[in-house]
């Protein structure tokens, strides 16, 4: 175990910051780089994104820490206020570009349609076992705003609070959203379920 | 009979996070005892919550790693000045001390700054006297004045030519003439 890993996310953000301390920067990423990775990919669902996203939020992280990040709140809150902010942007912009692209279909949610395509992604790049990657496979079904708060809570562990904040609704939205979510998830569980069920009798 | 609990949508969610407290835990439980569908709903979502939370966490690649941490040393080695001069509070600050360098010959003799010669000369003219009045007046209406120089000239200048009436005079017989006047101005000669 090195002096680092024993240091508090502030001693090392204050030694990175006042010191350009290598070390102390690394250790930093280190402990919470998968949960910002994870947080980012569970909502893109293609790696290729996924690392674009990371890289412009730590572009973002090192460039504004002198400028917007005080010393007094989390730098990890911080930081996943930026990923997720990047994170929303882009999936703007793809929607934008998916409005533009294609007027002549149906009125189908927007991520449906999108995430039909990175649903591979998902399977062929990260190594999960089945289960998982079906899983991850539903959530990249969802909605935008329902997948946000199901990720946000499961690998940022926010509030619902925190989750409302960060996302800019009430907490009763955020619930709602989340309500929603898991209704949707069942679903498509036991559509799966269902499917498997048939093949099997055939 | 089943009971509705009013919000039991956000219970049931809250629920299947496990954060529920104590007084809506009784609450929930009490509707899930009346009401069967409620206490299925609530355990769906219960289980289908345990599903989501076993999904891992994923790693970002090691270059990606790599790249990022070469990143912040090397922001961190770039001399601080160099830094700060491209930072937007610095390019503000910039653009303000600009703005105000530009400006200060328009604050302090903006005239003589713009202005070609033959203006400058009617400019000179049409000046205002410079000379402090320190004296305070009385106006025509028995009231202190402390004004400024320019308007405390010309007030003075028409306070000076002012007379009082002469009761002897014609004009204040008693009988109220049709155009009263009071004051008078000294005819200069």
């Amino acid at each position: 175990m090195n002096r680092y890993s024993e240091l508090d996310d502030h001693q090392l953000v204050r030694m990175y910051r006042h010191n350009g301390d290598e070390a102390a920067f690394r250790e930093l990423l280190g402990r919470h780089q998968a949960k910002i990775y994870s947080y980012i990919y569970s909502m893109v669902g293609n790696p290729d994104t996924a690392n674009d996203i990371f890289q412009e939020t730590f572009t973002k992280v090192i460039t504004r820490m002198d400028e917007t990040y005080d010393e007094q709140g989390k730098w990890i809150a911080w930081v996943m206020r930026i990923a997720h902010n990047s994170t929303i942007d882009v999936l703007r912009k793809q929607k934008r570009f998916v409005d533009v692209t294609s007027k002549d279909e149906d009125d189908a949610d927007f991520y449906e349609r999108l995430t039909d395509d990175t649903a591979t992604d998902a399977q062929q790049h990260v190594e999960m076992d089945e289960d998982k990657a079906r899983l991850m496979r539903h959530i990249q079904r969802l909605p935008a705003e329902q997948r946000e708060v199901v990720m946000l809570r499961h690998f940022y562990e926010l509030s619902f609070k925190e989750i409302a904040e960060l996302t800019d609704v009430s907490i009763n939205t955020a619930l709602g959203r989340m309500r929603y979510a898991l209704i949707n998830l069942r679903k498509l569980f036991e559509q799966e379920e269902l499917n498997e069920a048939k093949a099997t009798e055939r | 009979m089943k009971q509705k609990l009013p919000n039991a949508e956000e219970l049931t969610v809250k629920y299947a996070l496990n954060e529920l407290d104590p007084t809506e835990a009784r609450l929930l439980q009490a509707a899930m005892d009346d009401d069967q569908d409620l206490l299925i709903e609530a355990e769906s979502q219960r289980r289908t919550w345990a599903k989501v939370t076993r999904l891992p966490l994923m790693s970002a690649p090691a270059g990606l790693l790599e790249d990022t941490v070469r990143m912040a040393v090397a922001a961190r080695r770039t001399p601080k000045a160099r830094i700060l001069a491209f930072s937007p509070a610095w390019r503000w600050a910039a653009a303000a001390s600009i703005l105000v360098i530009a400006s200060i010959p328009f604050l302090t003799n903006s005239d003589q700054a713009v202005l070609p010669a033959a203006a400058k000369a009617e400019v000179n003219v049409a000046a205002p006297d410079t000379q402090t009045r320190t004296e305070p007046w009385v106006d025509n209406q028995d009231v202190i004045r402390l004004q400024d120089t320019a308007n405390a000239s010309a007030s003075t200048d028409s306070a000076g030519r002012l007379v009082p009436i002469d009761p002897n005079s014609p004009t204040s017989t008693g009988v109220a003439p049709r155009q009263l006047q009071q004051t008078g101005s000294k005819r200069t000669p």
